[in-house]
């Protein structure tokens, strides 16, 4: 080389691809396929750090938005959605005294900077030396040709033509045989210096491209990530696979290292054809001092970056405020004892489930109501009559050692139209209609066959055309077997089915935690829940959290059968709970866009609790409609008021529309979580915005009950409300953007366009209403087994910590208690609510913002509140 | 009674699009109210036309023709026509516009940009039933041009986005290649000999068909909304090449080597495209192809003569794509269902026939052809961009030297124009020709300052004029003079607004900047520029260039086609102006360096004029 090489400092070590590709990892994000789509904390790669610290240094990293623009929050402060004492609060916490009243000026002088970091791709040591090549950033000229390799390699189905070798040879490899065999170039690796670079292995191609395009090994790492942040979709899709090879459903061998080889062959190989001669390498142009360290370190804040963030927890005071004072209020209310309940449900903590549970209540007074995580304990693989694969129905993080495997009775035809004969199958997805032949004769087949089903759906949409239940949904009619005959294992290592042993420990950890242990009622329901969209690539996103994306009807069933099953009830017996004969478990799954409800294994059901079950189902119906006439309020293109019955045809089409983008709104301004009995909620209007989880404290005096249910809430909910919280905020850069334009990629995610970069987070139509507000958990709990049990475990306490959510408890005294600096700390100057509505349908007829919490036909309560 | 109702049905929507571009609607309910019920109204008085056509005994019939402007041997007429493929096509249309703007009012709801993009969608539709049903190549020519230009719109839908923006210039110069074919052919239809005609309508269809070699655009044009993708790129726009060569069988079919021509064309893009349609990862990717493979063979059955099965084909391609695109958001579920029930080790298994087909040693060789979409993008940048562009960056230290040799012709042909001879004639109308052509290139090199992109556009544009005067001074100093004066209108109008934009001192604005986000009265007067100089219909420009060619065709078949190339070419470049400047990511140019708040910037970064000398380091 001709350029003077910067002499390496002697007492660095040598560049250490390995460990240097592993912290960069570290910085992409993880989002698997979107088939199992499981909502994460978009930030977790620096949960780490404070919050603060670390929307910051992300900002820095990605160029994106650490929180909303400061018109958005000085909007909510003029339309009183930010309240005076909130911002008190936020400024108290932030500012000593004397320099408050400045900081509270400047922020209503509306004269905040609302200026966006660019990130490491555009001010970064790339950027300042690649769009000097030719004035267009390099990556704009590599991506074109990387991402149709990235895609044809990956693809899980969708291309008709593999790529040669796709199947056994590793990514690096494969790529490197198709240049070396094809007679014909594969255009970033076609010149020289590329093809050179390809005959070596990826490690060593890896340093020799870095050497040619860098030249300075302190650079390499930075270098590196950077080129791994101009296409983070894809690297954090490869670095997801790589960890986790069981994602793919067609086994692909890509590692984090093929990928960087393959991407710093092709940059060559894009510089060589563009430059035609050689190129300077980075360390010999002239380059203004950029950021090169790793992002670990929490940045230096600006004045106007702790102002907004000042702003922020004003926005979720704001919201905090009148939660914490309605169920201080709530919980000490003396309330009658009504009679004992005739029936229990149990639903998801899902927040979705909050306004269900209501409307319940309010319809039949004599049924309970119960909270708990959706796969209702049973952590198994599932599959479905009609799969010939077994998907996990239990929260992401675990490992599940079970699988359930679901068949059809004899005789009975599979409901589903993939096994019906090619003529009535929808051909429109058929890649023979792509084909030459076969594509000009089905043209004609199928061309005004299309017309019909378009006209059919824009006109009367029905379920018919392009509907595909999700994966492992539950046929009514099929069967498993939940108790295993023996200790054999499926090749995959897994036990197929539980023991009764392993079925009570599960049954009863689950009833124990939710303080539903005694006083049985006659029947207990067990709703898991799913949802059904079509044309809607976010599928897997609609349905159960706690199932990692796939609908909880086995789980919820599988429950029911275990808890009805009389081998398991002598051994729940020997643990303390005895279950009366009069009591039976239905297992049923509640369709989240539909608002429909579907029970199982009626058929096999005693016939005393037929008519029991039946009043129950009549009730619920009406619950229902009214649950969708409260959810129809969100959808803006519903004109208000709503009446039930007419919500629920609206909420059903929707899910049947193909151009409807947004089915439902999911969880969409969710912002808080209470663990604990239900009288603490019971009778509050918290607008759906609540994940209600069932806790008993006064059976849990060392809290080792609420360390398993925070084990679960916490990451879950966490998981949502973060994921919810900064798609929001920065939809360019965390988010997905318009959903309008996606196309989907090798079945694995969607892009826009066919250039695109797969893109992470969620779409704007599922976000749109949403505020970007933390999670709030308050456990019904004294603050010293609140805060033992949440330190137990040490991944969810780093949520706590480091603020990525707020911890509350309320005492047996209802005193609130927040974790604030390393302790919980008795707060309060919290407003009784000053709302209240006779009943739920009332409060939803209030237009379609959030509505402040408010008591539901507390209407003496409410007065007080306001006098006060 | 039938032509009142045609008439109605194509200004229906185009005046809803004016009402919407105007803001005289701007909620969400009135713009979707509008457009729904102009779009319904048009589909019924269609309906209404054919169903009278069809009473009154279905025989191919022709309004009279309306003389809009008129001029010694020029006449642009207003006349349609209905027959039985201009029947079918507009049923068609109609149906599949009418359904996907129902589809768009819901799908679109809330999406920032909802009124522009029923703006144009109903310009498009307004566009196609021209196009459909004009009785003469110029007035087609005018919905073709539309239709591009709609096209162009609707794939920028997304401005911010840089693919998007990008993706729509690329094929927007296709369809400007495309234009080039229609002009000529339009300005030939009565003097042309039919091989010429043919073959110019033959250039014209694979443009606007994507017929090989231009194949590669389709996929890259699916970065709109969904419904605009199905539209255009399942339905209609990809097949109104093919309806031009229907519509015109009778011009070319007595040609043997056109046919062989056409048929070569479909046969070979339905033979590659099918190739590609197969390895593409996206699913729209994949359905574009599959499109336009179809289109082939569509073009194949054309030659045959099959004039029937080829309509037929049309229809039920555009029904079943459009279909296909329209659901492509459920691609996922329901083939990873259907994975899901076939099992991995199935699926596996499971090739495509092409791998089958040839031997195991092909397979990489072909692989690596389909998956670089047979290099067309590349051919056709090295064929057709590159030598422009390395012409005009010969030119640019020439500049003002070609500046003064212009003036010098200019003056030349004004002083002895009436006394010069034959051969002194033809000198000066290929100087002004390659002044013409030089100034395009400079323009098109000089991308990076776009207010001196506009005025080399413009001395492009005035020595077009010049030619067209010199060729015969007499004849055509009112042709050369009415467009130079539209032109110069447009240009003004151009600087105008990249004026207002450019920051104080600084000639250079960065690509893709996406000013219109902060300057949209800017934005508006560039975009009328742009269209004015790239002659669209509705604009004086797009009349003083149809006069242009009519005019000079007759006198000089070789000067006048560089003149159609400069005038597409120029019409491209003010477009592209259009894009770089006003379409992109909008940056407010103080984005914080990841380093400010910690101090670490120490110098600013090298200007780009530094870069070619530390390159060569």
């Amino acid at each position: 080389m001709d350029h003077p090489e910067p002499a390496p400092s002697t007492t660095e070590p040598r560049f250490d691809l390995d460990a240097a590709l592993h912290r960069v990892a570290h910085w992409l994000p993880t989002q698997g396929p979107i088939k199992d789509f499981v909502h994460h904390n978009t930030l977790h790669a620096f949960q780490g750090m404070k919050f603060h610290d670390a929307t910051a240094a992300a900002a820095r990293l990605y160029g994106a938005r650490a929180a909303m623009p400061p018109s958005f929050y000085l909007d909510a402060y003029r339309a009183g959605r930010i309240s005076d004492s909130a911002l008190d609060r936020a400024l108290a916490s932030a500012y000593d005294e004397s320099r408050r009243p400045g900081a509270r000026a400047t922020l209503l002088s509306g004269r905040l900077d609302d200026r966006v970091f660019g990130g490491r791709v555009r001010h970064g040591l790339r950027a300042g030396w690649t769009e000097r090549l030719g004035g267009v950033a390099l990556h704009r000229r590599s991506h074109l040709h990387l991402f149709r390799l990235f895609g044809g390699y990956l693809d899980q189905g969708l291309s008709t033509w593999r790529m040669p070798g796709a199947d056994h040879a590793p990514f690096y490899e494969c790529v490197a045989q198709l240049v070396a065999r094809s007679r014909l170039p594969l255009l970033p690796f076609d010149p020289p210096g590329a093809r050179a670079l390809l005959v070596l292995p990826a490690r060593d191609a890896i340093l020799a491209a870095l050497a040619k395009t860098v030249g300075r090994e302190d650079w390499y790492e930075a270098y590196l990530l950077e080129t791994l942040l101009t296409q983070p979709g894809w690297a954090g899709l490869v670095g997801e696979c790589e960890r986790n090879p069981g994602l793919l459903l067609m086994p692909r061998r890509i590692t984090l290292l093929d990928f960087v080889a393959v991407t710093l062959v092709a940059e060559v190989g894009c510089l060589e054809r563009e430059l035609r001669h050689r190129f300077t390498p980075l360390s010999a142009c002239p380059l203004p001092a950029v950021e090169t360290s790793p992002p670990d370190a929490p940045p230096e804040r600006s004045e106007a970056e702790r102002l907004l963030a000042v702003w922020q927890e004003a926005f979720e005071w704001s919201y905090y405020e009148p939660l914490l004072g309605a169920l201080s209020v709530n919980a000490g209310r003396a309330r009658p004892r009504g009679p004992a309940p005739k029936a229990w449900a149990v639903f998801c903590i899902d927040d979705r489930s909050c306004s269900v549970r209501r409307h319940l209540e309010e319809v039949a007074p004599d049924v309970a109501t119960f909270g708990t995580a959706g796969f209702f304990g049973l952590d198994f693989f599932y599959r479905g009559a009609d799969d010939a694969i077994a998907g996990k129905h239990c929260p992401a993080p675990m490992k599940p050692r079970h699988l359930i495997v679901e068949r059809l009775e004899a005789n009975r035809p599979r409901e589903h139209e993939h096994s019906a004969p090619w003529w009535r199958r929808t051909l429109h997805f058929e890649a023979a209609t792509n084909s030459f032949l076969r594509g000009w004769i089905l043209s004609y087949a199928l061309g005004l066959g299309a017309a019909a089903r378009l006209v059919a759906n824009v006109f009367l949409p029905s379920l018919a055309p392009v509907t595909v239940p999700p994966l492992s949904t539950v046929n009514r009619d099929a069967r498993f077997r939940l108790l295993r005959e023996g200790d054999a294992r499926t090749p995959e290592g897994l036990l197929l089915g539980y023991s009764p042993e392993e079925l009570a420990d599960r049954v009863a950890a689950v009833l124990r935690s939710m303080g539903a242990d005694r006083d049985w009622p006659e029947l207990v329901i067990l709703f898991g829940h799913g949802a059904s969209s079509v044309n809607n690539p976010y599928f897997a996103a609609y349905n159960c959290g706690a199932c990692s994306g796939r609908v909880g009807a086995p789980n919820a069933r599988a429950f029911a059968k275990a808890a009805n099953h009389p081998a398991v009830r002598e051994a729940l017996r020997t643990r303390g709970i005895a279950i009366p004969e009069s009591t039976r478990f239905v297992g049923a799954v509640y369709d989240t866009t539909r608002d429909e409800a579907i029970y199982y294994d009626l058929d096999r059901m005693p016939e005393s609790f037929r008519a029991p079950l039946a009043a129950f189902q009549r009730q619920f119906d009406e619950v229902l409609a009214r649950n969708a006439a409260e959810r129809c309020r969100r959808f803006e293109s519903v004109p208000l008021p709503v009446p039930p019955e007419r919500a629920l045809e609206e909420v059903r089409l929707r899910s049947m529309s193909l151009f409807e983008p947004r089915p439902e709104y999911n969880h969409a301004t969710n912002a808080s979580c209470v663990v604990g009995r239900r009288t603490l909620t019971a009778g509050l209007f918290l607008d759906r915005r609540t994940f209600l989880s069932s806790y008993e404290s006064s059976q849990d005096p060392e809290g080792e009950n609420l360390t398993a249910i925070l084990g679960a809430v916490i990451p879950v909910c966490a998981g949502i409300n973060l994921e919810y919280f900064f798609s929001r905020i920065d939809p360019r850069v965390y988010g997905a953007g318009s959903k309008l334009p996606h196309n989907i990629n090798g079945l694995l995610d969607v892009c826009n366009g066919i250039e695109g970069d797969l893109l992470t987070g969620l779409p704007t139509q599922m976000t749109e209403i949403h505020d970007p507000v933390r999670l709030i958990v308050v456990v019904e709990q004294t603050p010293e087994v609140a805060l033992k049990a949440v330190r137990r475990d040490p991944s969810v306490f780093e949520f706590v910590e480091n603020e990525w959510l707020r911890y509350a408890c309320l005492d047996p005294g209802n005193a609130i208690w927040m974790y604030l600096g390393g302790e919980m700390v008795k707060t309060d100057g919290f407003a009784a609510p000053r709302w209240a509505w006779p009943t739920s349908l009332d409060a939803a007829r209030q237009g379609r913002d959030n509505l402040p919490v408010g008591f539901i036909g507390k209407l003496e309560l409410a007065r007080k509140g306001a006098a006060r | 009674m039938i032509e009142g109702l045609l008439l109605l049905s194509i200004t229906l929507p185009l005046v809803s699009t004016l009402a919407i571009a105007a803001r005289l609607v701007t909620t969400e309910r009135a713009v979707a109210r509008v457009a729904q019920t102009a779009a319904a109204v048009s589909a019924l008085t269609s309906l209404a036309a054919v169903a009278l056509w069809a009473v009154g005994g279905g025989r191919p019939l022709t309004t009279p023709p309306h003389v809009l402007f008129e001029r010694e041997g020029y006449r642009f007429t207003f006349e349609l026509t209905l027959d039985g493929a201009s029947v079918v096509f507009l049923v068609l249309l109609q149906f599949t516009t009418g359904m996907v703007l129902r589809f768009s009012r819901f799908y679109l709801h809330r999406e920032p940009g909802f009124g522009r993009f029923f703006a144009t969608v109903l310009m498009f539709q307004a566009a196609i039933c021209i196009l459909t049903l004009a009785g003469n190549l110029d007035l087609m020519f005018a919905g073709w041009e539309m239709v591009g230009f709609a096209s162009f719109l609707l794939i920028a839908f997304y401005r911010e986005r840089h693919s998007a923006v990008r993706n729509a210039l690329k094929t927007y110069s296709i369809y400007r290649v495309a234009d080039m074919g229609m002009l000529l052919a339009a300005g030939l239809a009565e003097t042309g000999s039919h091989r010429e005609l043919g073959l110019l309508l033959l250039l014209a269809a694979m443009g606007k068909s994507a017929q090989f070699p231009f194949s590669f655009w389709v996929p890259r044009a699916m970065e709109g909304p969904t419904p605009s993708s199905a539209l255009f790129y399942g339905a209609l726009s990809v097949h109104a090449g093919a309806y031009l060569l229907l519509r015109t069988f009778d011009l070319w079919a007595d040609v043997t080597s056109v046919r062989i021509c056409i048929g070569a064309v479909g046969l070979l893009t339905a033979a590659l495209c099918s190739m590609f349609s197969r390895v593409q990862p996206t699913i729209k990717a994949q359905v574009g192809y599959a499109s336009v493979t179809q289109v082939g063979l569509i073009f194949v059955e054309l030659a045959l003569g099959l004039r029937g099965l080829a309509l037929a084909h049309m229809v039920c391609n555009a029904l079943l794509r459009c279909y296909q695109l329209l659901v492509s958001p459920s691609a996922a579920a329901y083939l990873l269902r259907r994975h899901a029930s076939a099992g991995t080790a199935q699926a596996t298994q499971w090739r495509s026939a092409y791998s089958r087909l040839w031997p195991e040693s092909w397979q990489p060789s072909l692989y690596v052809f389909a998956v670089s979409e047979g290099y067309l993008k590349e051919i056709l940048r090295w064929i057709l961009w590159s030598p422009l562009r390395s012409l005009g960056r010969l030119m640019l230290p020439w500049r003002t030297t070609l500046l003064l040799l212009g003036s010098v012709a200019a003056a030349a042909a004004v002083i002895f124009a009436p006394r010069t001879t034959e051969r002194g004639d033809q000198a000066l109308v290929w100087a002004f020709v390659a002044l013409s052509l030089l100034c395009s290139g400079s323009a098109l090199a000089s991308w990076r300052r776009p207010l001196r992109a506009m005025g080399w556009v413009s001395a492009s544009s005035l020595a077009v004029a010049g030619a067209v005067f010199a060729l015969s001074p007499a004849h055509n100093l009112f042709a050369g003079l009415s467009y130079g004066a539209a032109i110069a209108i447009s240009c003004t109008l151009g600087v105008a607004g990249t004026a207002m934009v450019a920051p104080r001192g600084k000639k250079r604005i960065p690509r893709y900047a996406g000013l219109s986000e902060v300057h949209p009265l800017a934005t508006a007067l560039s975009l009328v520029s742009a269209l004015g100089i790239a002659g669209f219909p509705l604009l004086p420009t797009f009349l003083g260039e149809d006069l242009l060619l009519h005019d000079t065709l007759r006198q000089s078949g070789i000067a006048s086609a560089v003149v159609t190339g400069v005038l597409a070419l120029n019409g491209y470049i003010a477009v592209r102006g259009f894009a770089f400047t006003f379409l992109g990511q909008y940056r407010d140019g103080t984005a914080l360096e990841p380093g400010a708040a910690s101090g670490g910037l120490s110098d600013p970064p090298p200007s780009i004029e530094e870069w070619p000398r530390w390159r060569a380091a």
